[in-house]
């Protein structure tokens, strides 16, 4: 299984009689750490990419695809070094070359799209510029007038819109869909045999990634080069590559071709990464067994009506636990204008239920989740959470005497709690777990010093966390731990509803499906509500009951998820199904083709 | 544009009438009596009349806002009236020292930049581990001596024992070496510190990767890429201490005995001639928000996404998480 001691056959796919463009044989390659040991990141590690071939290196974080990539560029991090192996591009071992002569290969021989459009580009200096500059540095154009004029070119057949205009603007002036379209004009700019592609697509937006994905695609098929996609992605690889290779903690545990390794997976590994990665086929939840619950043998008896109001939502009389209609939120512009954030919404959550607010960056989810929960005034509309009327409370609508209306946020905001996305920003790297997770406990007064101590050990227990990590700070728990804590903390003062804005989308795919049935066998037992903020439709079909589609501020279609996912009414909702990567190799909808705007910003 | 330069412009007045009116109440409340200092001291035997005199003179017997209203007016024409002391014009006394400071001001800056910012960009530029950690831990030395004691140990080694240059005085070039050095130690250090650090943030970008697979040689990423990105926080140190140089020439032109602005200055507090004191506040107060206005002119062309209507941190900051809030 292990490929290190496998003399690569040049394997399946169009490889051609010729040697492979790339071969890389028994890589190593090692960090060095702070008090001077060593730490290995790739063990020895072996692939190779023929002529016009595209090849998908999967993985999660850790597993050192990333590194390998870099390797090949010599583009190490500080402190990263190859400490064994060959790799061989174009009939020559890279390795052995000096920083001239890799310079030369970078560019013209390989082009390099990185991970993040966002940081990628140099933020002084002008889209063509920089661009030109690809061309400049190997000579290939005559003087500075023929490199941009050449620059605008590319950027025109990287998918830019108005190339010439684009070509004297800064990087943050354009969207992030935009900006990788420039990286992608600039490792093409030399026309190079082999384009390594870092996670290219993994800050954009699914409908953007895949625009940008099939122009990818087209533009190195027509110029017949190779590519070595890195990918977290399986859907992505599923969609894009000849050949899959499966790296986990640094080694290649399995490679061949995509079809095969993704539907007749050889390596318990890469059977365990399909099997947690979030698909539209998936069984929705509540059908079924739930995907293989964390540890709970469920506990439906506790509110099994929950799943009643599942099917439409208004037929349903009880009250409702948040309610909100005409919700608009503006933001000033620079210029005296307003952005209108949030644009007349309208949902409900009834108790014990997950709502799912779905939309890409722009669509205003992420601001509706705050004005829920009171961090942000509306500007109209209104907000009913738990029979307390939030947007009486506070903002241009308050209509309660100052002092009145504090207190009464502050009741509400014990019985509205949040976890937030990103795991190793929203912990206090000083506090203890414990500490963390009490923190609710004392800010509204609850129990004494040792009735909170037994909560905290409870919490942690139903996170399934061991109890020995209640000493232990942030720094020291992994990412998964890390939400879980924050699961913990956001569960201690009692809930109604617990907001969670993309909780799942800073982890890897086990990960993710781990805390996702977490969270799913928690608000059965607990028969908490929950408002879920997701850009990813095949993680909302695994939690949530119903789900709202957003788009530039408004909702544009809402249901029962199971209905919304299988028969769209709305042409945006069909387009965001669609662009879900992983669907090109099965029968999937008729492509919409509908119109998509790219937000800037 | 216009309109970021007329805020600026504002912004700038404002600070000079703060220095002065800040500098008059501090002068005003200290203990002491400026006359009875000049016609010497407590133990003086001058007659009620010859106070009485010079205290009409100075306009001292008015009351404060009247006192205050008369200077401002004055100090807005460019007169700081005469000083207590020596009875010359205030604007001559600061106007013959000022050459002499600006010239070895103007030097020792040249000095730090040039020195402080080779060190910063010799110690990122080079490979060996050894050699780059050397290098960084000159500017620590710098920053961490006493300026008086380097102009001392200078004085002792370079003009006593070694004879090359003179130790005091105002004689030509030669005599400027010295205290320049010992002026521009701590200001390159510094420079050097923040450069080298910013140079090690911005070199680590991910931007830099994508210069690097372009092929990009390592000169160019280092001074054009690089460089221009890890400039700002380097020139707004550089705002701060070339506004503050004329003040920390004081010290050195004591230790060197030169003559200068730092002499005057020093002359005129320890005798409370408070229009001479005055004056320098004023002209210190001037060139650091020259010196500031500069740097506003030059930080958007720098970095083009620090928008010219607005001021460079505090409200593009306030902009950014409101855009980012909504884009979320």
């Amino acid at each position: 299984m292990s490929s290190k001691d496998a003399s690569f056959p040049a394997s399946p796919g169009p490889a051609g009689p010729d040697e492979p463009l790339l071969e890389i044989l028994g890589l190593d390659v090692a960090y060095r750490s702070r008090n001077g040991t060593s730490r290995p990141a790739v063990r020895g590690a072996s692939l190779t990419v023929a002529p016009g071939e595209v090849v998908a290196v999967v993985g999660e974080s850790g597993s050192g695809k990333s590194t390998t990539a870099h390797a090949v560029l010599g583009l190490l991090p500080y402190g990263g070094r190859v400490t064994g192996g060959t790799i061989r591009f174009a009939g020559r071992d890279l390795l052995t070359l000096g920083e001239k002569e890799l310079d030369a290969v970078r560019g013209p021989g390989i082009g390099f799209i990185p991970q993040d459009p966002n940081v990628s580009l140099n933020p002084v200096q002008r889209i063509g510029h920089q661009v030109a500059e690809a061309l400049r540095v190997h000579g290939m154009a005559v003087d500075a007038r023929a490199a941009h004029a050449r620059a605008v070119e590319l950027l025109g057949e990287a998918g830019l819109p108005a190339p010439h205009i684009r070509a004297r603007q800064y990087p943050h002036e354009l969207s992030g869909g935009m900006r990788q379209r420039v990286l992608i004009a600039i490792a093409l700019a030399c026309r190079p045999r082999l384009v390594i592609a870092d996670e290219p697509t993994s800050a954009l937006d699914v409908t953007v990634q895949r625009r940008i994905l099939d122009h990818l695609e087209a533009l190195t098929q027509e110029h017949g080069t190779a590519v070595l996609l890195i990918t977290h992605d399986l859907g992505v690889a599923a969609d894009r590559a000849d050949r899959v290779v499966v790296m986990s903690d640094g080694e290649v545990v399995e490679h061949g071709a995509a079809d095969r390794v993704l539907s007749a997976p050889e390596h318990p590994y890469t059977r365990a990464l399909l099997a947690a990665a979030p698909g539209l086929d998936d069984l929705p939840r509540g059908v079924g067994g739930g995907g293989g619950g964390g540890g709970n043998e469920s506990g439906r008896g506790s509110n099994g009506s929950g799943r009643g109001s599942g099917d439409g939502g208004a037929d349903r009389p009880t009250a409702q636990l948040v309610s909100v209609a005409g919700l608009v939120k503006e933001f000033p512009l620079p210029g005296g204008d307003q952005l209108r954030a949030v644009d007349d919404v309208a949902f409900h959550i009834a108790p014990g239920e997950t709502l799912a607010l779905v939309g890409e960056s722009g669509s205003g989810k992420s601001t509706t989740a705050r004005l829920v929960l009171g961090l942000e005034h509306s500007t109209d509309g209104r907000i009913d959470v738990a029979g307390t009327r939030l947007t009486d409370l506070a903002g241009p609508g308050r209509r309660r005497p100052r002092r009145a209306a504090r207190t009464e946020l502050r009741a509400l905001r014990r019985r509205v709690q949040i976890v937030s996305q990103n795991p190793y920003a929203s912990l206090d790297p000083r506090f203890r777990v414990a500490d963390i997770v009490a923190e609710p406990l004392r800010a509204f007064g609850i129990g004494n010093r040792r009735e909170r101590r037994d909560r905290v050990a409870e919490l942690l227990d139903q996170v399934a966390l061991p109890p020995d990590l209640a000493d232990r700070r942030p720094g020291e728990l992994s990412g998964g731990q890390r939400q879980r804590v924050a699961i913990a903390r956001a569960l201690a003062p009692g809930p109604d509803l617990v907001v969670c804005d993309e909780p799942t989308s800073a982890l890897d795919v086990a990960v993710q499906a781990q805390i996702l049935d977490l969270l799913a066998g928690l608000q059965r037992d607990l028969g908490v509500a929950i408002l879920f903020i997701s850009h990813d439709l095949a993680v909302v079909r695994r939690i949530a009951h119903r789900v709202a589609v957003m788009r530039a501020g408004r909702i544009v279609e809402t249901g029962d998820v199971e209905r919304v996912l299988t028969d769209p009414r709305h042409d945006y909702t069909r387009d965001l199904i669609d662009a879900v990567p992983g669907r090109r190799r099965r029968p999937g909808p008729v492509e919409t083709g509908a119109e998509v705007v790219g937000v800037p910003g | 544009m216009a309109r970021y330069l007329l805020r600026r412009l504002g912004q700038a007045a404002f600070v000079l009438w703060a220095a002065f009116t800040l500098s008059y109440a501090i002068l005003f409340v200290l203990p002491g009596d400026p006359v009875d200092i000049k016609l010497g001291g407590l133990e003086s035997n001058a007659a009620p009349e010859q106070i009485a005199e010079v205290r009409d003179r100075y306009g001292i017997g008015d009351p404060l806002l009247v006192q205050y209203g008369k200077a401002l007016r004055n100090a807005l024409a460019g007169d700081f009236g005469h000083s207590i002391q020596t009875g010359a014009e205030v604007r001559t006394t600061i106007t013959d020292a000022l050459p002499e400071t600006l010239k070895l001001t103007a030097f020792a800056l040249l000095l730090a930049v040039v020195f402080g910012a080779g060190i910063a960009l010799l110690a990122t530029y080079v490979r060996g581990r050894a050699l780059r950690q050397l290098l960084l831990s000159v500017p620590a030395v710098g920053i961490s001596v006493p300026v008086f004691w380097v102009g001392l140990l200078l004085i002792q080694v370079v003009s006593f024992q070694w004879r090359l240059l003179p130790a005091l005085g105002n004689d030509g070039f030669e005599s400027l070496v010295l205290p320049a050095v010992t002026l521009a130690l701590p200001v390159g250090a510094m420079i050097a510190q923040v450069l080298a650090k910013s140079m090690t943030t911005a070199l680590a970008a991910p931007y830099i990767g994508t210069a690097r697979a372009k092929g990009a040689g390592r000169v160019r990423i280092h001074f054009r890429h690089a460089l221009r990105n890890a400039s700002l926080p380097t020139l707004t140190l550089f705002g701060v201490v070339a506004g503050n140089l004329v003040t920390e020439a004081v010290v050195v032109e004591t230790v060197f005995s030169r003559a200068g602005l730092g002499r005057v200055t020093a002359f005129a507090v320890d005798r409370q001639d408070i229009p001479v004191v005055q004056g320098v506040v004023v002209l210190s107060a001037l060139i650091f928000v020259a010196v500031s206005l500069l740097l506003d002119v030059l930080y958007p062309l720098l970095d083009p996404r620090i928008a010219r209507d607005r001021a460079p941190l505090r409200r593009s900051a306030a902009r950014a998480s409101a855009v980012q809030g909504a884009a979320a």
